[in-house]
Formats: C-alpha cells, structure tokens, sequence
C-alpha cells in the first residue's frame, strides 16, 4: 500500500499548478462578506475630518505585493477621496518603488497636488529603532523629501507636524514582517497613542486578533481582507477599482478551490495512513 | 551633545534627593529638562525618572530580576531545578553523529534576523555549542548568515566552538558564508546549499519569516534530519509540520541551560516559570474579577470590585 | 580587561537605552538617539563585510573550478553592475536624454528583483499542499480536533462559490466560525507562547545586558 511519503510530491505541484492556472483563465468570481475588521478599517478612515494627516508606511515587498498592493492602492484611493493628507514612509527598501507608482497613477485621478495633499519621505533604515526615531521626530527623521530631494519643512503638508506624532492623524502601515504592524504599535501606539490601522500578510494576520480593538483599530488581513476593503471602497465612490475588486473576487475564489484541494490531499493522506496501519 | 544629556540625567536623579549642586550643574550646561523646585517630590519622580504609563512594566522587569538573581543564587548553592526532557535537544547528538556517520557535513540556518533581535543573539549562543560537537565528531558545519554583523558572531561562535572541542583546526573560515541581505534571495541561496551539498542534518534556530517552509522542506526532499527551533510563533506551524524535531516558544531560550545545566542558566529558566505562574495566578483572578464586575454592570448595580478591575484593564475587556 | 571593557561596554549601552525606554527625559531620550545613530553606522559599514566575505569565497570557487563556478561569476557580475547603476542613478553619470534620476534602477528592479521575489514566495502555495498531505495525520484526538478547526479556518477565509446554494449564508456562517476561533482558540495560545517567548527574552536580554551570559565574547 503506497503511503504519503512514498508518493512523488511533484504530483501535488501539478494538481495545484493546473488547478489555479486553469481557474484564472476560466473561473469567475463572487463577492465576499465584510468582516468587522475591515469594516472598522474603512470606518476608521471614514470618521477622519478632512484635511487630516495620515502617515502611511508602505512595510512590503514584491514577495507580498500580490496580497498587499491591491489594499495600499485602494488606501490612497480612499484617502484622496476623503480629501485626506498622505505622508509617505517606508521602513522596507523595497517600499518607496511603490509608493512612487502607486501615486503617479492615482494622484492625478483627484487632483492631489505633491507637497500639499501628499509627499514621499522614502525609506528609514534602522527597522523598529527607525519607527522609534521616526515617532520621536518626524522632521528630523528625513531631512529631505524622497521625490525632489528638498527640504522637508518647505512643503505645506508638513506644517502642523511635530514630534511625538504631533499633528498625525492615523498611522496606517501595510505590514508584510519584519520590521511591521507590531513594530509600529509598540513604538508609536504604545508610546504616542496614535491610532493605527494594518493590512498584512496571511501569516501575520492572527497576531492581530489579539491586538485588536485596543491597540489596533483595524484590519485587513491577507487578500481576504483586501477583496473586502476593495468592495468597501468600490460601494464608497471609486469606480477605478472596479476591475481590481473583480480581480481579487476571482482570485479568491481560485484560493476556495485551492483550499478544497488542500483539505481533499489532507483526507488522502489520512485515508493512507489509516489503511497502511491497518494493512501492516 | 552626549556629556550635557549626561550632567542632565545626573542632575534630575539627585534633585530628587535635594542635590542642588548637581542641579546647578545641570543648569550650567544648558540643560531644558528641570522640574520646578517646588514640586512635591512623587510629581518629580515621575516627570523625570520613570513615564507613569510604564511604571507596571518597570516593576514587571525588576521583580523578573530579582526572581532570576535569586533563583540564580539558589542553582550556584546546589538546589536542584530540573527540567523537563525536550525531544529536539536530546536528537542534536544524534543527528551530528548521522552527518559523521554518512560523511555529509552539518548544516546550521541562524535565522534571518539582525543581530539585535535576542533570538539571533540567543543563536548564536547555540551555534558554539552545536560547533563544538561538529568539531568533537569532526563533520564540517556550514554556517550561512543573512547579516553581515550575525557574519562575525557568528565567526567568532564557530571558532569558539572549535577552540572549545580542542580542535582549532577544524575551523574553516569558507563555511561561515554570507549570501544576501535579501530575504528570498538568502532562501535560495540555503536552498542551493541544502540541494548542492546534501547535509545530513539541518538546524535551524533563530528567527524566521516567509522562507521558513520552503527552507524546512527543501531540507526534507534532501533527506537530512531536521531539527527546528523559533519563539516566533507563525512559522511554528510550518517547522513541526515538515521538521524531525521542532523546538517551540520558550523551549528555544532553554536550550543553553538544557544542554550545559550551568547554575546561572537553569536560574533564569525557573526565574521565568515562577513569573508564569504568577501571571497565570493574576489572569484567573482578573477573569474572576471581571465577571463579577462585569455581572454587576450588566445589572445595573455598582460593583465593589471596580477598583480592582480598574488596576487589570486591559486584561478583563473594557466597559 | 580584553573581557571586562566589553562586558561594560554592553551593561552601559544596554542600560542607557533601557532607561530611555522608562525616563521622560529629553537627556536620556537624546543619549538613546545618539547610541542608536552609532548602531546604524555600524550596521551599514558591516555591509563591507559581507560584500568581502562574499567575493572573497565566490573568487576562491571561480579560481578551482568548482561546479558552480558559472553561479558565482553570474553572481559577481550581478552585485558589482547594479552597484554600478546605483551609483550613476544617485550621482546622474551617463544618464539617457529625459530620463529620470532613478529609471534605470528602478527598471531592473520591477523587470528582475520583483518578479524573482513573487516567484520565491509563490513556491510557497506548492510547499503548503505537499508539507499538508504529508504531515497532517489524525494521530489523536487533539490532532483531530486541530485538522477539523484548521479546516474550518481555511474555508472562513474564502468567498464560497456561488453554485452552492445559499452561499453567501453559509461564507457568512463559516466567517464567523473561523473569527471566534482566531479570536478566543487561537488567540489564547498565541497569547501563552507570546508569554512565555517574552519571558525567555526578558531573562536573555537580562542575563545579556546584566553581564551574566559571556558566551557570546571570545575567550
């Protein structure tokens, strides 16, 4: 009787590879409940005065951008929207690429003018020891802007910012590990109560149960929880993210199948198991 | 810029006492941080010694001290602290004596972390110890590192390692590798060593992320004996479910006292276990309390215990 | 004195920047700012390192011949040319006619690094179906009990297809089954290994910072 560990894993690949390749050219996809997570998430963003600074720290990376790109866009969308102030920080090197294209195109979308309605502060260095320095002074952190090189403290958005995040309205981090969401609630939630809001990883997203609703405003866990956000935003006024939120749907669905797979393998390899027992 | 920070802290701890000289002192060098003089001395204790808000936390970290030094006292006199057998670390023997066996070398991961994080540090700690039985059995341990500052510790713990088995000789400085600072790209480049060089046994202490399913069943598909250990509790999963042996949350910060029993050590595990158990005995009574007060609440009744259950919020949920 | 100006060295540090996290005082706050500036120095010029620790073995394997020798000189070629195309971005050396400052570097990031990255991260999904059909066994009762909650975790996190009927009930019905046990089931054992990984790291950094655990200094 062949058990698990005799049968060629390179089966499981194919079956995985074909199943998901084969949906995303044929599948189509259906819409998600709203957990209260992200719809606190939303909220949060709603309740704001306008005008309002946010500080957004794009935490990630290509290896997460699948799961977090779609809810950072989406952010920024929902901010202009709201007529919201960004201020743009990285503590991952791999941030600032996105931020510079995710603006380019949406910015001109709702007229945001750079320096009044958003600015590029670029990467920190330093992991949770920036975040702290960061939170400490922001002015200080980056002495010039990341997109044209000037002197921070001359772009109007900056006005009203100071230490202790004086003047920050919201930190909003999208956080794919180390250095993250918990990171941030430790240096600036925990030190400067300043309310935070986090999209993430799959693998982070049960931390924040624990986190949340007192030091964590809200979610966006993993692409669950930004197919949700995506249709929060669509049904608030954004009919650019139309095709994206039918993106993510299907693409969901494609990960309903690919999880049916996974438990159906768990079954195979337990009935195996248990008839191998048997058998010897 | 360091010295006046200096003179000023100095200055606010005395004039709690009434030092006026070294108030003064403070002052001459420019100091903003005075409190006025006239302040009672609890208002100035807490504007300038410890944030009120973290005043629990200070107390926390301070009766952990005193529990370990004491604990610590008792383990150095003789008394006894025995700890429970922990399978991963009773196999590292084994899985080093396989890798002689098979003429394979031993592959040590030490996480993806800085050096900053106590859990690379604490690896660290580990490697000279795993190096000294590599060097003992006299199998060739690979080492590659993410960071280049866990590059030197991790140098230095191998050549310890060494030095400690007797064998200087068997130090190789080409096995303690540096690959990338990148994340994936450091999980390739493992991945290529797991696959190229076909180690017989593979730890992997430390603090990991993403890479560490794929690291742990590349390790798999090459057959090596796995022995896995992290307190960062999402990639738990992963490790027990493709690893030999996984060693789980505070049983990695138990591995020195485990493997060496050295009073200082095994005191600060008891130290830890004791503080456990009072913060088991604090949550129960919490919960207790909280479901009084929250009874009461609930019943429009005022609750003799908000007091106390004012001193755990955060614990019990809010109103 | 080799090992005891180390040793204070590490008390002194790790106390100063204890004490800032606890002291609102601007003086300690700026002492803890300037060791972290010194780290951050540290910590970039450690890159040299690595750098030398890497061409170092890459040139000793290309030299013998090794195997892999045509990986390491790919290798080296890769490191030194992007090295190379940052620094004419940061300086503008040999820039194109309208293109802008970071384009270059920018481009062979989105055209090589990121999709190398999403390829690593996707084996992922492969890793997860084999490690899943391999290892997960009802051993037990409690083993049971973890594959029927993580199945109905998994199924909590997706939408159900619209085939199945009443499907937006039962995504609902299963969302909240999947949030009670992420909020209480699963919340209380992280929050025990949490505890108890914060302990150990207490006692750790403790012993590191108090001078108690010497191990890590060469004899």
């Amino acid at each position: 009787m062949a058990t698990a560990t005799d049968f060629d894993r390179r089966w499981i690949f194919l079956a995985i590879g074909v199943l998901v390749l084969g949906l995303y050219a044929f599948g189509s996809g259906a819409p998600m409940p709203v957990s209260p997570y992200v719809q606190s998430y939303f909220d949060t963003i709603d309740a704001l005065p306008e005008g309002s600074v946010v500080l957004l720290a794009a935490d990630f990376d290509p290896g997460s951008a699948a799961e977090l790109l779609p809810t950072y866009q989406a952010t920024i969308h929902h901010l202009l929207l709201r007529k919201l102030r960004i201020v743009n920080v990285a503590t991952w090197p791999a941030g600032p690429p996105f931020t510079r294209s995710s603006f380019a195109e949406i910015a001109p979308q709702y007229g945001a003018v750079y320096g009044s309605d958003w600015i590029e502060l670029g990467f920190k260095a330093g992991d949770d020891v920036a975040m702290g320095q960061i939170g400490q002074s922001l002015l200080s952190s980056f002495a010039q802007d990341d997109r044209d090189k000037a002197d921070v403290t001359s772009f109007p958005i900056m006005q009203g910012i100071s230490d202790s995040f004086q003047g920050i309205a919201l930190l909003i981090t999208m956080s794919a590990g180390y250095p993250g969401v918990l990171e941030w609630i430790a240096q600036a939630g925990g030190r400067y109560d300043v309310p935070i809001l986090a999209a993430t990883t799959a693998v982070q997203t049960p931390d924040l149960f624990a986190y949340y609703p007192s030091q964590l405003q809200g979610f966006a866990g993993a692409a669950t929880g930004a197919t949700q956000y995506l249709q929060l935003v669509v049904a608030a006024g954004v009919p650019a993210l139309e095709g994206t939120t039918t993106d993510n749907q299907e693409r969901m669905l494609i990960q309903t199948y690919a999880h049916l797979l996974i438990i159906g393998l768990i079954v195979t390899g337990n009935v195996l198991y248990f008839l191998g027992r048997r058998g010897a | 810029m360091v010295f006046p920070a200096f003179t000023a802290l100095l200055g606010e701890l005395f004039a709690t006492a009434g030092g006026a000289l070294a108030m003064a002192l403070s002052q001459a060098v420019g100091s903003q941080a005075v409190p006025p003089v006239e302040s009672p001395w609890w208002e100035r204790w807490q504007e300038t010694v410890i944030d009120p808000g973290k005043l629990p936390t200070f107390v926390a970290v301070v009766f952990f001290g005193a529990v370990m030094f004491v604990a610590q006292s008792r383990a150095r006199r003789g008394v006894e602290m025995p700890i429970r057998r922990i399978g991963g670390l009773d196999a590292m023997d084994e899985a080093i004596g396989r890798s002689t066996e098979m003429g394979r070398p031993v592959l040590y991961v030490p996480g993806i972390d800085e050096i900053k994080e106590i859990q690379t540090i604490y690896s660290m700690l580990i490697l000279r110890h795993v190096a000294r039985k590599a060097a003992e059995f006299g199998t060739p341990l690979i080492v590659p590192v993410k960071d280049s500052v866990v590059l030197t510790f991790a140098e230095e713990a191998v050549k310890q390692g060494c030095l400690d088995a007797g064998r200087p000789d068997a130090y190789i400085a080409d096995n303690v590798r540096y690959l990338s600072n990148e994340q994936f790209a450091y999980c390739a480049g493992v991945a290529g060593i797991m696959n190229r060089e076909k180690p017989a046994a593979n730890f992997m202490l430390g603090m990991f992320f993403a890479e560490s399913l794929i690291l742990a069943e590349t390790g798999f598909a090459s057959g090596a004996i796995q022995i896995a250990g992290t307190a960062k509790q999402h990639q738990l999963p992963f490790f027990v479910a493709a690893c030999d042996y996984t060693i789980i949350g505070e049983e990695y910060f138990a591995v020195t006292a485990y493997l060496t029993r050295e009073p200082n050590l095994l005191g600060t595990i008891r130290a830890a276990d004791v503080t456990k158990l009072l913060a088991i005995a604090a949550l129960l009574v919490a919960t207790v309390l909280g479901v009084i007060h929250a009874e009461a609440h609930f019943a429009g009744r005022p609750s003799a215990f908000s007091h106390y259950t004012d001193l755990f919020k955060g614990v019990v949920a809010d109103d | 004195m080799k090992r005891e100006i180390p040793i204070l060295l590490t008390v002194l540090c790790g106390l100063a920047i204890t004490w800032a996290f606890f002291s609102p005082l601007p003086a300690a706050r700026a002492v803890n700012a300037e060791l972290l500036a010194w780290a951050e120095v540290i910590f970039s010029v450690a890159f040299l390192l690595g750098i030398a620790n890497l061409v170092r073995i890459s040139l000793k394997q290309i030299s013998a011949r090794h195997p892999d020798s045509i990986y390491k000189v790919l290798l080296l070629l890769t490191m030194f040319g992007y090295l190379a195309v940052g620094l004419c971005d940061i300086h503008g050396w040999l820039l194109p006619e309208g293109a802008g400052a970071k384009d270059r570097s920018d481009w062979i990031y989105e055209k090589f690094f990121q999709p190398l990255q999403s390829t690593m991260f996707s084996l992922l999904a492969f890793y997860i179906a084999s490690a899943a059909f391999r290892a997960f066994r009802a051993r037990s009762f409690e083993a049971t009990l973890l594959l029927v909650a993580g199945s109905l975790v998994m199924l909590g996190q997706v939408p159900m297809p619209t085939w199945l009927p009443e499907s937006a009930a039962v995504g609902t019905f299963l969302q909240r089954v999947q949030a009670f046990l992420m909020v209480y089931v699963n919340g209380a054992g992280q929050s025990a290994i949490i505890i108890g990984a914060a302990l150990g790291t207490l006692a750790t950094g403790l012993r590191i910072i108090l001078g108690v655990e010497r191990s890590y200094l060469s004899e």
